[in-house]
């Protein structure tokens, strides 16, 4: 074991080198995806009721506007508008799960690396690398954690994802491995986020308070502020406060070598990852059975899902989200699950409210998180059966470009009309791209 | 007893304690007393380091003056005056108690809202009654656990901050919520800038969630007593009842060992009737320029 050196500062080191290199190609490729991804949703996201309050108060305290919010006419700072792209990315749960965490890391980043590049210039290419090296940092900090800390109600977005976002902002500052560990050191201060907010905007302001403090920690250690000097390993620090099983290793194990991001699954749902397979499996199942005539549907699923999203009754969208009940209802309804789908109005609707009433959720350890498998009884004793082994967007199946391509199309075409084209090709450029002015462009109106 | 048993609604109990008509209530110069404490720190704390090196950020990113930066004559956005103040009132000595963050994440509303001292004085009190009550049910365990002492400051802030704002009792569950779900700082920034900035930040969280509040931000009802509110940063149930028993009639804040406060009104603070007189008179001309501290200990001279 290496309890004796400073991990913060081998982290840092390993992940400085790894900036000055080309990615490689798979990690490049998701290192666009993944920012397209989370950028399209932010800007659908944008005109959400929580993400209303950020804004109004963005304008009241902003600064000098260097950073522009996608989706948006806005102009802030970039503290600020971090802090608004971040949560709308986030707000409509469409956005990306890291399924061993169940973190969510691209709103935070790219609420972090757009306004960060579009403040201090930097290339397309510092823009991949910084998304990609900071989600490493906080996908691998989740691990480090284990299930044990999300288990006890961190909402682990927020605990590991101003982790990631320093990574990424320090790295656009440039800063040398002893910067970079300073400002993972103040970041590491600012840890947030319980499980109590989510199905309220409290969940989407711990991703936009998960960029914010991550730019503020960065720009504080480039100042020259002083922070641990190992602010991972030491007694009363992130792994030993934040897990009482941690594995601290994670973080550097294999690093450069094997890449979580990979991990990453774009949501097609904008709903709970969990609800995922269940709602595929529905679906498949949609085009066999008459909904009115369905006497019962049993789900069976990972027991965490349940406890995540186990809510029979939801009142509003955003509890909604967090139903696989109501996923099942509205799949098995209206054959497609979008952001319609999760719309006020369609959550306490008659029929899904009546059909939800006929859907049991049975806790199965057995079952992957990515897994499902539903059961309908029909009134007149036929039965119908749906096994899905990975869920579409999971690790093992995961979304084609033409997939992400058709649900960027859909969340941006809402907000900025003709668009998505252009902002696809905007991020398919970034590699070559001298500066993210294209892409800023291509995402405000 | 029974660990399942319901927690009070302890949110909404501190909500409705933070925004309700106290007329009479309680001594308003206990609270004079205790801004006077982290003025003085705060000023004599107004030129260090880690002041320099945060303003210097905070400069660079050109924020509106709406709130004093003590000790300077120089003036920033709400929020990052309560992050400097509290980072100038740590570094000047005020100790690991609530008050420094309180008093400073006061200041920058009560100037937001054009307040009085008085108006000042009570959102203080309210606000370090607030954290301590809080405290009564998560310390020590929340420090055996590794946890820093400011981990619940911002909660303290967010009720003071919600009573100078003028929010309503619901407006106030939500700030106290966005609050609670923001605790943090651990015990290994101990000894370096990062726990003063630690000081700052839960100020300056805290006036952030009472200004979103403001605006419509809706958080959960129960963030501090929630199955999978801040009881998780404990590995233990927390001890909910003496959070909530006897608020407003008995002052968990008295029994606290807080930083040294004058015995006194000092008189440089008797002349003050608005917040904002309050704060200039920490000023001196010229950017970057600091008031002496006279060698009386701890008192700010007269202007």
């Amino acid at each position: 074991m290496r309890s004796d050196h400073n991990l913060a500062y081998e982290l840092a080191a390993r992940v400085s080198h790894l900036a000055a290199h080309p990615l490689p190609r798979e990690v490049e490729r998701e290192a666009q995806r993944a920012p397209l991804n989370s950028l399209a949703t932010a800007i659908a996201g944008c005109r959400a009721p929580a993400v209303v309050p950020l804004i109004e108060v963005g304008r009241f305290v902003t600064g000098r506007a260097t950073a522009s919010v996608p989706g948006t006419s806005e102009r802030f700072d970039a503290i600020v508008a971090a802090l608004v792209t971040g949560a709308a990315g986030h707000v409509l749960d469409f956005d990306d799960t890291h399924l061993a965490t169940f973190i969510h890391p691209g709103p935070s980043l790219v609420g972090t690396v757009l306004p960060v590049a579009e403040w201090r210039g930097n290339s397309g290419r510092d823009v991949l690398a910084a998304f990609a090296l900071g989600c490493e940092v906080e996908l691998r900090a989740g691990l480090g954690l284990t299930v044990e800390h999300y288990r006890r109600g961190w909402h682990v977005t927020g605990t590991c994802g101003v982790i990631g976002t320093a990574v990424a902002a320090s790295l656009l500052l440039g800063h040398d491995p002893r910067q970079l560990a300073g400002a993972v050191g103040i970041a590491v201060s600012q840890t947030l986020g319980h499980q109590e907010g989510l199905g309220t905007g409290e969940k989407a302001l711990h991703a936009g308070k998960a960029a914010s403090n991550g730019i503020l920690a960065a720009l504080l250690a480039d100042a020259g502020f002083t922070a641990p000097p190992d602010a991972f390993r030491s007694p009363g620090g992130f792994f030993d406060v934040l897990s009482d099983a941690p594995r601290p290793d994670e973080l550097v194990d294999d690093l450069g070598e094997r890449w979580e991001l990979l991990a990453d699954a774009y949501k097609p749902y904008p709903c709970a990852i969990v609800c995922h397979p269940v709602i595929d499996a529905a679906r498949s199942l949609a085009t066999l059975v008459e909904p009115a005539n369905i006497e019962s549907v049993v789900v069976q699923c990972n027991p965490l899902a349940i406890r995540l999203a186990g809510n029979p009754e939801p009142r509003d969208g955003l509890e909604a989200r967090l139903s696989i009940a109501h996923g099942v209802a509205v799949a098995l309804l209206d054959g497609e699950v979008g952001l319609a789908q999760y719309a006020d109005p369609r959550v306490v609707a008659r029929d899904v409210h009546g059909l939800r009433r006929r859907v049991t959720l049975k806790p199965v350890a057995a079952v992957a998180a990515d897994e499902a498998i539903v059961e309908i009884r029909m009134r007149n004793g036929s039965q119908f059966y749906e096994h899905i082994a990975h869920a579409r967007g999971s690790r093992d199946r995961p979304l084609e470009d033409a997939e992400l391509n058709v649900k960027v199309e859909s969340l941006v075409e809402a907000v900025l009309p003709g668009r998505s084209e252009q902002l696809i090709a905007a991020a398919t450029g970034l590699p070559n791209a001298l500066n993210i002015t294209s892409l800023i462009q291509a995402a405000t109106p | 007893m029974n660990a399942e048993s319901t927690p009070p609604p302890v949110t909404r109990r501190l909500a409705a304690f933070s925004t309700g008509d106290r007329a009479g209530r309680a001594p308003p110069t206990t609270g004079r007393l205790r801004v006077a404490g982290v003025l003085e720190c705060a000023v004599i704390g107004s030129a260090s380091e880690p002041v320099e090196l945060a303003l210097r950020v905070l400069r660079d990113l050109d924020r509106p003056h709406q709130a004093g930066v003590l000790g300077r004559n120089e003036r920033l956005d709400a929020i990052s005056a309560a992050l400097i103040n509290g980072i100038a009132a740590h570094a000047g000595g005020s100790g690991e108690g609530p008050e420094a963050s309180v008093v400073v994440a006061a200041l920058a509303a009560a100037e937001l809202s054009d307040a009085s001292v008085e108006q000042l004085s009570e959102a203080v009190m309210i606000g370090i009654e607030v954290t301590c009550r809080v405290a009564r049910g998560f310390f020590p365990d929340a420090v055996d656990r590794g946890w820093h002492t400011g981990l619940l400051d911002a909660i303290g802030c967010a009720a003071a901050a919600s009573r100078l704002l003028r929010l309503n009792e619901n407006q106030a569950v939500s700030a106290l919520s966005a609050a609670a779900t923001q605790a943090a700082g651990l015990q290994v920034a101990s000894g370096t800038m990062t726990r003063s900035f630690d000081v700052g930040k839960a100020a300056a969280n805290g006036v952030e969630a009472a200004m979103l509040a403001a605006r419509g931000f809706a958080g959960p009802e129960a963030g501090i007593e929630g199955k999978r509110g801040l009881s998780l940063v404990i590995a233990a149930r927390p001890r909910f009842d003496g959070m909530v028993d006897g608020l407003g009639e008995t002052w968990a804040l008295e029994s606290i060992a807080g930083l040294s406060q004058p015995a006194d009104i000092p008189f440089w603070m008797t002349k003050a009737e608005r917040v904002r007189d309050l704060i200039a008179m920490t000023a001196r001309e010229g950017a970057g320029r600091v008031v002496s501290v006279s060698s009386q200990k701890g008192r700010l001279p007269p202007q």
